[in-house]
């Protein structure tokens, strides 16, 4: 079966955002970034057993994405040969893209409750001449 | 070419009896890895310029026979391939200065029954003084707050 992405309804945009600062220790995930409002977002993974980041530049899916999706039918949940486990899958289009293998995740921002998804999407910005991942 | 594991070399353990799982942070395009070893000795590792990183939990129904150990992958398929995709995507000038001189290398850290870092990145440093100090004083914070 074919993997196919499935939009997560969350109270949070991965849509121009800075780039994210990804810890992980014991089985969490933090997921720490600026939104383009510049509002605070913090995501926790719970019981993660893989994790994978991917400057967009090195990425081979075609165009920009800037949501959160569930991978369905994922070769990679396949390959890791367990049960129980989700795959989600957060894109920060012109930054890149975080694959996580969990069981949850929830939203710890401090306004998660008032956030309205996507209120206005901010227009897309030039393309900086040195990847963005890299240190001034 | 096949694949082939260089040792590093490092003097550092990454072998089951560590003292705790290791955690990492990626900030601004570099990763981080720290964890204490067997001995207690605090370990830090900076991964520098690092687009690309996967770490996978180490699974017993995997088949795979647990190992340690730090190595750089030779003849990596899986830098040949994201080479291939950011040459793809990347403009000329851009590809050609991400990939002078093949500065990009795939480090991979084994962590035997705890799991495997697999890391593209420009450079590899172990324990930074800078980043020494930085987590001597957190110890010291630690150690002052549970007195």
């Amino acid at each position: 079966m074919e993997e196919e992405l499935r939009t997560v309804g969350v109270g949070f945009s991965t849509a121009d955002a800075e780039f994210p600062k990804i810890t992980k220790q014991e089985g969490k995930v933090i997921l720490k970034y600026k939104d383009w409002r510049e509002e605070d977002i913090t995501v926790h993974f719970h019981n993660v057993i893989a994790i994978k980041w991917v400057y967009e530049e090195f990425d081979e899916r075609a165009g920009e994405r800037d949501d959160t999706y569930e991978v369905l039918n994922s070769k990679w949940l396949k390959a890791l040969n367990v049960k129980g486990k989700r795959h989600y899958k957060l894109c920060f289009n012109s930054i890149g893209d975080l694959d996580v293998i969990c069981d949850s995740f929830e939203d710890k921002s401090s306004k998660s409750q008032q956030s309205p998804i996507f209120l206005k999407k901010p227009a897309e910005k030039a393309s900086p001449w040195r990847p963005l991942w890299k240190k001034s | 070419m096949e694949e082939e594991l260089k040792d590093l070399g490092m003097r550092i353990h990454t072998s089951f009896f560590l003292h705790e799982d290791p955690s990492f942070t990626l900030e601004k395009g570099d990763l981080l890895v720290s964890y204490l070893d067997h001995d207690e000795e605090s370990v830090t590792i900076l991964f520098v310029d690092a687009p690309v990183f996967k770490w996978v939990d180490y699974s017993p129904e995997k088949k795979e026979e647990p190992s340690h150990g730090h190595f750089e992958v030779l003849n990596s398929k899986w830098l040949e391939h994201y080479k291939g995709v950011s040459e793809k995507k990347m403009t000329p000038g851009d590809f050609k200065l991400e990939w002078a001189k093949n500065k990009k290398h795939h480090y991979k850290l084994r962590f035997e029954k705890i799991g495997c870092l697999d890391v593209i990145c420009d450079s590899i440093k172990l324990n930074p003084e800078e980043l020494d100090e930085v987590l001597l004083e957190e110890a010291d914070f630690k150690k002052s707050g549970t007195d």
